[in-house]
């Protein structure tokens, strides 16, 4: 090889660690900012095609979502904060919701008692007092959370500033989405420039219609069982259900997490345990609607993965990362294996290996 | 005064299109100034030395080759004589693409070659999402294969008679 030449990429690689050294702190952002644009973008191509130009459809698509979200905040939020508070004001007050508090709820209180007759017939097992150890140690947990907020608020503010740039970098990313993709494909060589086009286009169609499928679902899914434990009877039901919608995006594990945190709610309510039980069926059939109508026809033509392989994907997305990586780890591995199977097909087809 | 007036501002309305250079080719002729917007959207430009391979038989197509400037040989089946040079404002590809998208013949960059580039799959994409715009295009398209039809069905005459003639004279002898 060429000294000269090694000379330049071995500069060439330096400087590109430099760079990503230097840009890293925002890498973060640029991907929910590539995420957002790729959530947008139908809608900005759809002014487009009507003539009008793309940085104009981008506003036009950016003045309906603030208003969209005004009059969700008008019509939901009220509640959402009420609810909210509600919850928060169980959280932090102590004395509700004490370990001795919690086992004289009727469901909780039937485990008490299991507890306490075992720990008569094992001596020095002392199951009973432990449980209320532990619910009083995430009681007093729960009931730290304000002077946490309070004690990272620089941290919280600096969160949000982050946040509120990730529009800014998508309305770049939207109105120049052609140069970008030009620019990149320059970096090609001849050789490999018509595989560069097909993982570009892979890419494209797979994230973007996976994200915007995933969003429908959520919000679907959310407005159900919304109203689904509304009509149980469910207190808080639109915080409730518009986190089950959330939680939903995790296969097999969402829907649980919505279930109990309903389940939860009737608990602390004092309600009656049947009502567990009706929280439960609307959570049921909230999902039998989403698993044979939603899902098939919305996510189901975007992914095709063995149930087998997304519980094992789940599963260890969650020992990596917790429920961010619940969520995102199905995608992710979905994306990596199709991207591979497309590269390897057409690496053979172009000669290339 | 008011002439000029008018004037200029009926040159800013009707300014020359930015991408009117793609009308050259002649399956893109009828298309309006926003839809060679739209079109050049999607095209790259490539550069390609003399002597380098833009594609081989067998190789899957995804993209359509539109040469700006230098010329291509292009051997293969789909060719009358087997091989063809094409040039300036020529194209490369779009007769494969509607059949069985796979390469059919190997091209070669004669002299230092200038093209524009789209894929295949954003070219189809762009005549779904505009009716309008993708019945020009087709229709340009089958403009272009009936002329490819007719000069092969000269060839295949020329042939013919080729063929023919030296037996007549043997019989005449």
């Amino acid at each position: 090889m060429n000294w000269t030449k090694l000379l330049f990429y071995t500069f060439l690689v330096f400087m590109i660690v430099l760079g990503a050294f230097f840009y890293r702190w925002i890498f973060a952002n640029l991907i929910y900012a590539v995420v957002f644009s790729y959530i947008l973008d139908p809608f900005v191509s759809w002014f487009e095609r009507r003539r009008i130009p793309r940085w104009l459809s981008v506003v036009f698509v950016y003045l309906i979502i603030v208003g969209v979200i005004a009059w969700f905040t008008s019509r939901f939020i009220p509640d959402l904060v009420a609810q909210g508070n509600y919850l928060f004001d169980i959280f932090t007050s102590g004395e509700q919701l004490s370990g001795k508090y919690i086992v004289s709820l009727p469901f909780v209180r039937g485990i008490y008692e299991f507890m306490q007759s075992l720990d008569a017939r094992i001596p020095g097992l002392a199951l009973a007092p432990k449980m209320v150890e532990i619910l009083d140690s995430a009681n007093s947990f729960l009931a730290s959370i304000p002077k946490l907020l309070m004690d990272n608020y620089q941290n919280i503010l600096s969160a949000i500033s982050l946040i509120a740039t990730i529009p800014l970098l998508s309305f770049f990313m939207l109105k120049d989405k052609y140069k970008l993709r030009k620019a990149a494909m320059e970096l090609s060589t001849n050789r490999y420039f018509e595989l560069c086009i097909i993982l570009l286009r892979k890419i494209d169609t797979n994230v973007g219609t996976f994200l915007r499928a995933m969003l429908f679902e959520v919000i679907v899914v959310g407005f159900m069982a919304s109203i689904a434990f509304g009509i149980v009877g469910v207190r808080n039901p639109v915080l409730i259900g518009a986190t089950a919608g959330v939680a939903n995006i995790i296969p097999y594990f969402g829907p649980f997490m919505g279930g109990a945190l309903a389940a939860l709610s009737v608990l602390i309510d004092g309600g009656p345990i049947i009502m567990i039980v009706y929280a439960a069926l609307a959570m049921y059939i909230v999902q039998v609607i989403d698993n044979n109508i939603i899902y098939p026809v919305v996510v189901g033509g975007t992914i095709s993965m063995h149930p087998l392989l997304v519980l094992l994907t789940v599963l260890a997305g969650g020992w990596y990362g917790g429920i961010l990586w619940m969520l995102i780890s199905v995608p992710l591995v979905y994306i990596s294996y199709s991207l591979i199977k497309v590269l390897y097909t057409n690496l053979r087809d172009f000669k290339i290996i | 005064m008011i002439k000029m007036i008018v004037g200029w501002l009926k040159s800013l309305l009707h300014k020359p299109s930015k991408y009117a250079s793609l009308r050259r080719y002649s399956i893109f002729k009828q298309l309006d100034s926003f839809e060679l917007y739209l079109l050049n959207n999607f095209m790259h430009h490539r550069s390609f030395k003399q002597g380098e391979l833009l594609f081989d038989v067998g190789y899957p197509l995804e993209v359509v080759f539109f040469i700006e400037k230098g010329e291509i040989e292009v051997i293969g089946k789909a060719n009358p004589n087997g091989r063809s040079i094409l040039s300036k404002n020529q194209w490369i590809g779009i007769m494969d693409m509607f059949y069985e998208n796979i390469r059919s013949s190997s091209a070669k960059a004669l002299t230092d070659v200038q093209v524009l580039a789209i894929s295949r799959e954003d070219l189809m994409d762009i005549i779904h999402k505009n009716p309008h715009m993708g019945l020009k295009i087709l229709q340009g398209i089958c403009e272009s294969f009936s002329n490819y039809i007719f000069t092969l069905s000269d060839c295949l005459h020329t042939a013919a008679s080729d063929v023919n003639r030296p037996a007549d004279a043997g019989e005449g002898k």
